[in-house]
């Protein structure tokens, strides 16, 4: 256990996320409101009753969560309990925790000793302090991916990938304007559970295990959808009985990733139990329909379609192939496997299309895997190119232009999402989308990188839908 | 001497911490020593001592990073003097960091004792300060209630409010105040009194308390605590309330509508009023009564109800609407109007219209043509409520095969319904 061993990349790297923390905007917005105010309830007030902390939400959450004709909670925000529903999970808020408790000690000392600075765990040393947690696990996302791709592709094409898929895929996003969002804290934890399966995979006991399943416990109460991930336990755990021959040897260490998990599980067990009545009532509004996936929408629709907001997945897929059918079966399999499990289950949602938001947001949580293909995909196209370009310097200036064209694309989207140039919860009309890529974003970017700079909330324009609806007679 | 005890842990800490670097650093052949004591370089030195670079100190300024930094820190720091690493992750759990530190930097036992002790006694002094400095807060505030300054004696009601029981000792200083001249501050006096004490606000307290909701219109909700005390103050005067919807100011009667909300049917007796406040100029304070009238009233009002369906006020047909829904049977005179409804141009009337027949029950069966006609509505909803309106209308095998084809309907929730309810009229025949 140790602080990490930068290589020079990775400081390089490092300072780059240092220089980029000026755009981090701390604003709550939509589902962020849910997360954030089980840290800022159990910290501040230590009971749980979220309603005063929903009253501190930004004004639209505050709007769709009580009635304008009393200013009380909306009938189906209220929970047998008598509390205020949250249906978002509780692990964003853990990982917040350290930062958020450590800032409530130092208000409450300075207003005792005379400044005003409000306690309430929503001024701006608060969501300042948690935002800048966001931002530096979603770096840590990428430096963990990075060293996962490291072995596979080398550090030219592992640091690329990083590097792209952290500036041409939705995730910068929701790691600077976006922060209390869950999907950059579920990029971390899914690359920490991740990272850890490889960086022990040659010496298992059952205690690295444990530890093992405590990751996995983190990361699906982070992102419940991350559940997909387990089939990588699943297949390390069969792999390993399979070398033993005996199922029998594989039911310790089997038992103790679950038995973590589960005990890691407890705090959301526990919060759903006092907020909502049971430990297994999650309060969520959303269902899943598991017959009607949108798999062609979700993949290539207006809506938030991801290949069509980030077409860089496109590459990392078939690196992800290629790692499964050539390189290392075992680990392109499990990597496919699962992220095609995420994949399916996020179809099923009501809320497939993932309004409002920037991009497929969803899909956040595969960071990890998207940099492991890409670098997998790069390496080969920096192989494939050797006939048409013998210098190894042009070969590698020309996948560098790949990935800063990627960059550039999504660098636009970003500014048509921030600018209201594309709707933030309809359907896109994307031949449109793309023709002002060509037009309009090339002439109005320079201002709008001033505003960003300049004026906070610029970009973070994500809005919930209005009010829940009224229980029905 | 209040902040020497609210820092004097800290202080503490510093200097223990300050005597295990300076212990530490010549073990390790870091330097230089003396700034162990110093704020800041300590934290270079720590690294120093740890073998790595000063600027990873850094990051101990960032909350949360820092934590994970400092135990790694500290962890690398164990195996450079031959201890164990998890004495180093100990150092991150404030209590059991204060003998880890001693044993780290290998100060003799007594010392790292005494400086635990020293520590560890610090603390309920601080604890104490810490409660004296809100008491002191309070009682700041409670004394600007009497200043000159209008808007220091508003800041101070504010600060009161929210720090809700805890301004308890400021009661006496609020109830003077009760007497203040300007209206609406008289009315944050009497609204912070009520989320201070938590006491339910007599009668005589109302006309004060609505001076607190002068000019509250544009908000975009109505204060929540407002509209509490005003329910409560509004239980034993009831017709004060209701005058309160007729006042001048739109911010008073949207309040005081919403106080109607939270009285439900204690409420009733304004129901004639409510109807009359949903023609009111302002969408606040219609929206508001509409919402009090669907709480207030009961069976004795369906009569009146079923006058006002035929208003042209869509707000109005809505609400009443769902008014009648919470009569059940007792609204059966209104099931020609709300056949009516069924058709109306707007599609959430022709929703609760059909929530109003199915709660209306089988005495709403003259309903069911105009409601298998539903079943073709442009809007899902209304098609998916119709048909479970039929059900609950008593509807049986006859309708089965109307209710059958929206099981191709493009819209899951119309098909969930219909599947619903065609097993529902198969268990019944």
């Amino acid at each position: 256990m140790r602080l990490p061993q930068l290589s020079r990349g990775e400081r390089r790297f490092a300072l780059l996320f240092l220089l980029s923390l000026p755009l981090l905007q701390p604003q709550l917005r939509g589902e962020g409101n849910g997360h954030y105010a089980w840290v800022a309830s159990l910290a501040v007030d230590g009971d749980l009753d979220l309603e005063n902390q929903y009253r501190r939400g930004d004004p639209d959450f505050v709007a769709s969560t009580f009635r304008r004709a009393d200013g009380q909670l909306w009938p189906t925000m209220q929970t047998p309990t008598g509390r205020a529903r949250n249906q978002f999970s509780i692990g964003p808020a853990l990982l917040w925790a350290p930062a958020f408790l450590e800032v409530h000690a130092l208000v409450t000392l300075a207003n005792d000793i005379g400044f005003t600075v409000a306690a309430d765990g929503y001024s701006s040393p608060y969501r300042r302090a948690c935002a800048l947690t966001t931002a530096s696990l979603g770096f840590a996302a990428l430096l963990l991916a990075y060293r996962l791709a490291l072995p596979l592709a080398g550090a030219p094409a592992a640091g690329l990938a990083a590097l792209g898929v952290g500036l041409a895929t939705s995730l910068p996003v929701y790691m600077y304007a976006l922060p209390f969002y869950a999907h950059t804290l579920a990029a971390f934890a899914v690359a920490l559970y991740l990272w850890f399966w490889r960086a022990i995979s040659a010496s298992w006991t059952p205690g690295r295990w444990a530890v093992w399943g405590a990751t996995a416990g983190l990361m699906v109460q982070v992102d419940a959808l991350t559940v997909s991930f387990l089939v990588v336990a699943l297949g390390e755990w069969l792999r390993q009985a399979h070398r033993a021959r005996s199922a029998p040897a594989g039911l310790g260490p089997g038992a103790a990733f679950a038995l973590t998990g589960l005990l890691v599980q407890l705090p959301q067990l526990v919060a759903y139990a006092i907020v909502h009545g049971s430990p297994f009532n999650t309060g969520r509004f959303h269902r899943f329909f598991w017959d009607e996936p949108h798999l062609f929408a979700h993949a290539f629709g207006g809506d938030h379609g991801l290949f069509l907001w980030t077409p860089l997945i496109l590459v990392a897929l078939a690196g992800l192939a290629g790692l499964a059918l050539r390189r290392d079966r075992f680990l392109g399999g499990c990597l496919l496997l699962a992220s095609a499990a995420f994949f399916y289950v996020a179809t099923c949602s009501d809320r497939w299309h993932t309004a409002p938001g920037f991009g497929n947001r969803f899909l956040i949580a595969l960071t990890p895997v998207w940099v492991v293909g890409l670098a997998t995909a790069l390496g080969a196209v920096h192989r494939w190119l050797a006939p048409l370009l013998p210098a190894p310097r042009a070969r590698s200036a020309a996948v560098v232009a790949g990935i800063a064209l990627a960059v550039a694309w999504n660098v636009g989207l970003v500014f048509q999402w921030g600018s209201g140039l594309v709707s933030r919860r309809e359907a896109v009309d994307f031949p449109r989308v793309v023709r002002q890529q060509f037009t309009l974003v090339p002439r109005q970017l320079g201002a709008f990188a001033l505003r960003l700079l300049g004026a906070r909330g610029a970009v973070a324009g994500a809005r919930e839908p209005p009010g829940p609806p009224e229980t029905r007679p | 001497m209040r902040t020497l005890l609210l820092v004097l842990p800290l202080l503490l800490f510093h200097f223990y911490l300050g005597l295990a670097l300076r212990a530490l650093a010549p073990r390790v052949g870091a330097g230089p020593a003396t700034w162990a004591f110093l704020p800041g370089l300590n934290l270079a030195l720590l690294f120093r001592v740890a073998g790595r670079s000063p600027a990873w100190a850094l990051l101990l300024l960032a909350p949360g990073p820092n934590l994970v930094a400092w135990a790694l820190v500290w962890a690398e720091i164990a195996a450079r003097v031959r201890q164990r690493a998890w004495l180093g992750l100990v150092m991150a759990l404030p209590g059991p960091n204060l003998p880890a530190l001693g044993r780290l930097a290998g100060l003799p036992r007594f010392r790292t004792a005494a400086l635990t002790v020293a520590v560890i006694a610090s603390l309920p002094g601080a604890w104490l300060a810490h409660a004296s400095a809100l008491e002191a807060r309070v009682a700041a505030a409670a004394r600007r209630l009497a200043a000159r300054d209008a808007e220091g004696r508003r800041r101070a009601l504010v600060e009161l409010a929210d720090l809700g029981r805890r301004a308890l000792p400021a009661r006496p200083a609020l109830e003077r105040a009760l007497a203040e001249e300007d209206p609406a501050l008289r009315g944050q006096t009497a609204r912070t009194l009520w989320c201070v004490t938590g006491e339910r606000p007599d009668a005589g307290r109302l006309p004060v308390l609505l001076e607190a909701a002068r000019g509250s219109i544009g908000w975009p909700l109505p204060d929540a605590s407002l509209v509490t005390a005003l329910a409560e103050a509004g239980r034993g005067a009831a017709p004060d309330l209701e005058s309160a919807l007729a006042d001048p100011d739109p911010g008073v009667r949207w309040h005081a509508a919403g106080a109607f909300v939270r009285l439900g049917r204690g409420g009733a007796a304004a129901v004639p009023a409510l109807l009359q406040a949903m023609h009111d100029p302002e969408w606040n304070v219609r929206n508001s009564a509409g919402r009090a009238l669907e709480e207030a009233v009961g069976p004795e009002h369906a009569t009146r109800l079923t006058q006002v369906l035929a208003e042209p006020s869509v707000e109005m047909r809505y609400h009443v609407a769902r008014a009648l829904a919470r009569l059940g049977a007792a609204a059966s005179p209104a099931v020609p109007g709300l056949v009516l409804t069924l058709e109306d141009a707007d599609w959430e009337v022709r929703m609760e219209s059909c929530w109003a027949l199915a709660a209306i029950g089988p005495a709403a069966a003259a309903a069911r043509p105009a409601l298998l006609r539903a079943l073709g509505d442009l809007d899902a909803q209304v098609r998916a409520s119709a048909a479970w309106s039929l059900a609950h209308t008593g509807a049986g095998a006859g309708v089965a095969s109307a209710i059958r084809s929206l099981l191709q309907d493009p819209d899951r929730d119309v098909r969930d319904a219909a599947a619903a309810v065609l097993r529902r009229i198969e268990a019944k025949t």
